[in-house]
């Protein structure tokens, strides 16, 4: 179909669906080029509705970065919700981009952020609808390079039939990068194999087709080994020495979506060492941007959007070495301009009070704080040590300064866990919400969100079993039976999208043609809760003759290989094991601004440190000697 | 200090789609990109001082809409009215996105009537995708006309349609679709909508394309 012909039905049924405007493009400061003017053309696609894909930072940096150069045109394209995908495939419609109503297929590059694992069908469902071809292998130069990266994708093996080339780590640099080659590869017409590894050769890109897993008779993995010399043994994930400027050119969508506002990284990685946390492991080092950088772009932003929010995002806001003065200029800004300012993942001290009371006035929504666990035992396990004082000193002040609603965040299911530690989180909710009686009256609201743990890769938890279904249930009904009181309101996570992040984030490469199957049984949108497709799934996984207990329920030795262990995030796997048996130990570990404990991040990323001199990473020059041999 | 406008500008294109409250956002921060000083109500959540006309049908362009807005630009160098208003609309032009342009800007008193109490009727042209003929459409309008009147059930409730509808003029170019212009009532307890006139008269109204040209204001706006 021509983009003409799409406009035209388009128009013919767009009023049967539900917010049609998710689907029509024509937003404020989305970028429309001469399609003859330009090399190459990238269709950035985010495989989930309008609403949710809009906001994603990621994209928004990557559009803003790839429209800037003038031989490239960058759209977007999302998954349309259920009764859009029913008239379009009635109506033999293939996914199109918002800008030239384009069909996806005739694009040079297809880039899809995967951030979490929930998005695995739909990025099928979304190559589908696109009419190409799902797997990597039968494509070929007709059909636009497949590239995807995100979160998710630091374990790519689940996916990695169906992607050609995965970027690992931060894509700002490595992105250019495959653009270059795409377009030498283009003018070579060269065959697609060529364009394959040229793009393997590039720091920090997998293409899952060189690289082969060997399995162990009781299914553990043997090795993933390159299939020749020319590959690299371990791929390792790109990092910016120093980060750029935040992208000013946001688009500011014409209908409502989930987040509306202008979102500004203030620091990537953390220094913590939360022993659940991905994205803590993932992101190191930690890298600021400076204040004046960030006031800077915020002012540009609002200017080009006319958005009246702003969020700072960062894996630990208290820990931007520069919280005060900013929060300080903040406020001149907001004041001026009546904002909304949301400053997420704020440490549980006065501190942190004292910073959001410096943005009282400003339409602050409310506390978020997440102590993660209650129990002394607990806290230790994951290596976040909040005393109960602070937390109940935290809770005093906010309650006395007038603040109604505190949210609260802790996880069940962790290693090592039983009922008593469950318990205790129930019993200092009520210490919290007996703080704010006592303070504001029956004024006073708690809200306790209750997740489970799920084991991530690349974390001192990679060799830990997820919780038994059961006992997650148990512990559950335990918190809302204790917590069944006036003024606290508790949210959990469904034992069964637990289960399915369970399995899918420690997925290995047999993983693909049960998510093939799953998708073919109807399963999409799994991060819906209502839409979670258990029957399909395990369906999959049976005629596949996978269990998914062999991913979710069993404790990896010790010197087992991991299916992401060919993807070198620059902390040492043997680290993490140490890591892992301090947790059991209940031995705590100091955030690393207090002293390097040679993660190994800062050897692995030594020379391009070494060319950026200015940039300061909160690690120590010279590394201690490695432990935990 | 504050000044109102009333501005006349288009609604067309992919924001045909946005429905009249994402509208109202869409205004909002199209003002503060283009650095126009907003006037905000009192209260502990102050808001900008908008409002608009009756809303369009989603899907239905829009040619000449109408919304009143309130401004604080004394910080502005002084000029003329004119410039100022030129200005305004260039600027506002200049932050808007696509299908949404202002093409009218005046000052009125800060205290008239709501556009929605001054505004009598609208004119809307349904334009028949498939072809019928003019005359057709002639003898069906006079005939639709001519009965006293027409019930309807609008949301399960009995209205007559006939007072609803207060001209009509059949347009056809040759080698253009024909288009039916269609001046109805627009007023808060008389609201008359062209799809039910040609659902009541047997067209299928998805194979007709409407837009609503122009809103009719009484003639004597001002209380005084």
């Amino acid at each position: 179909m021509t983009p003409q012909e799409i406009e035209a039905q388009l128009e013919s049924f767009l009023l049967k669906v539900q917010k049609p405007g998710r689907y029509v493009g024509g937003e404020f400061n989305s970028v429309e080029k001469d399609p003859a003017a330009v090399q190459t053309r990238v269709a950035l696609g985010f495989p989930d509705i309008y609403d949710l894909g809009v906001p994603n930072l990621g994209l928004s940096i990557f559009y803003d970065q790839l429209n800037r150069d003038e031989t490239v045109w960058a759209e977007r394209c999302y998954l349309p919700w259920e009764d859009m995908e029913a008239e379009m495939r009635a109506r033999s419609i293939p996914l199109y981009t918002l800008e030239s109503k384009t069909p996806v297929s005739q694009f040079d590059i297809l880039g899809i952020t995967i951030p979490y694992e929930s998005l695995y069908t739909n990025v099928l469902n979304l190559l589908d609808l696109a009419e190409i071809p799902l797997f990597s292998k039968e494509r070929d130069e007709r059909q636009p390079l497949v590239i995807a990266g995100g979160h998710a994708t630091f374990n790519p093996e689940p996916m990695s039939a169906f992607i050609d080339a995965f970027v690992i780590g931060e894509g700002e640099d490595v992105l250019q990068e495959i653009i270059r080659v795409y377009q030498s590869w283009k003018r070579r017409q060269a065959p697609r194999q060529e364009l394959l590894l040229r793009l393997s050769e590039l720091e920090g890109v997998y293409v899952p087709v060189f690289y082969e897993p060997k399995y162990n008779s009781d299914g553990t993995i043997a090795a993933i080994r390159p299939l020749d010399a020319a590959h690299r043994e371990k791929i390792r994930k790109r990092i910016l020495p120093v980060l750029p400027p935040p992208p000013s050119n946001f688009i500011v969508p014409s209908i409502d979506v989930v987040q509306n506002r202008v979102a500004i990284e203030i620091m990537r990685g953390c220094t913590r060492g939360c022993r659940f946390c991905h994205a803590g492991f993932v992101t190191r080092p930690v890298r600021e941007r400076p204040a004046d950088q960030i006031v800077d772009a915020i002012e540009t932003s609002l200017d080009g959007t006319g958005y009246e929010e702003i969020a700072l995002l960062s894996l630990s806001s208290s820990d931007y070495t520069q919280i005060q003065p900013l929060v300080a200029r903040l406020r001149a800004i907001y004041e001026r301009r009546k904002l909304n300012i949301s400053l997420p993942s704020l440490r549980i001290d006065t501190v942190s009070v004292d910073i959001l009371e410096q943005l009282r006035g400003s339409r602050f929504s409310g506390f978020t704080l997440a102590p993660e666990a209650a129990s002394e035992k607990i806290k230790r396990t994951i290596n976040k040590p909040i005393s109960e004082e602070q937390l109940l000193e935290t809770a005093d002040v906010i309650f006395s300064h007038g603040w109604q609603t505190i949210k609260l965040y802790f996880m069940i299911g962790l290693p090592n866990e039983t009922i008593e530690d469950v318990q205790a989180i129930a019993d200092i909710c009520l210490k919290v919400i007996k703080v704010g009686r006592k303070n504001i009256g029956k004024r006073s609201q708690l809200n306790v969100g209750i997740s489970t743990f799920v084991p991530k890769p690349h974390t001192p938890f990679q060799w830990a079993k997820a919780d038994e279904p059961e006992l997650i249930l148990e512990k559950q009904a335990l918190l809302k039976k204790t917590l069944f009181t006036p003024g606290i309101k508790i949210n959990w996570s469904d034992p069964d999208t637990t289960m399915f992040e369970a399995w899918s984030s420690r997925g290995d490469r047999r993983q693909s043609a049960v998510i093939y199957r799953a998708w073919q049984l109807g399963a999409k949108f799994d991060a819906w809760q209502d839409h979670f497709n258990k029957k399909a799934w395990l369906q999959a996984f049976a005629e596949n003759n996978l269990d998914p207990n062999f991913y979710m329920h069993r404790e990896r030795g010790e010197n087992e290989v991991f299916p992401w262990d060919h993807i070198d995030i620059g902390v040492n796997k043997r680290v993490l094991r140490a890591e892992y048996e301090r947790s059991l130990r209940g031995e705590l570990r100091k955030d690393c601004r207090e002293g390097c404990y040679g993660c190994g991040v800062n050897q692995a990323f030594a020379n391009i440190r070494a060319e950026n001199p200015s940039a300061q990473w909160f690690c120590p020059v010279a590394p201690a000697v490695p432990e935990g041999k | 200090m504050a000044e109102r406008y009333r501005i006349t500008y288009t609604k067309t294109d992919a924001l045909r789609y946005v429905s009249h409250l994402d509208l109202q956002k869409i205004w909002i921060r199209t003002l503060l990109r283009a650095g126009i000083q907003l006037v905000y109500t009192e209260g502990f959540h102050p808001a900008p001082k908008i409002s608009p006309g009756w809303p369009l049908a989603l899907g239905w362009a829009g040619y000449g809409e109408m919304i009143d807005l309130w401004f604080d630009i004394s910080g502005w160098t002084p000029s003329s009215a004119a410039q100022t208003e030129t200005e305004l609309i260039e600027r506002i032009n200049r932050n808007s996105p696509p299908g949404l342009k202002v093409t009218e800007l005046k000052q009125i008193p800060l205290y008239d009537p709501a556009l929605t109490t001054v505004i009598e009727s609208a004119v809307y042209y349904a334009e028949f995708l498939s072809p019928v003929p003019p005359n057709q459409l002639n003898e069906q309008m006079a005939a639709l006309l001519s009965r006293p009147a027409i019930e309807r059930k609008r949301r399960n409730k009995l209205y007559d349609l006939r007072p609803l509808i207060e001209d009509y003029r059949v347009r056809s170019e040759a080698g253009n679709s024909t288009v039916l212009e269609i001046r109805m009532a627009a007023r808060d307890s008389a609201m008359g909508r062209p799809d039910e006139v040609m659902d009541e008269l047997g067209y299928d109204i998805n194979t007709i394309r409407f837009s609503r040209v122009k809103l009719l204001l009484k003639q004597n706006q001002s209380l005084f």
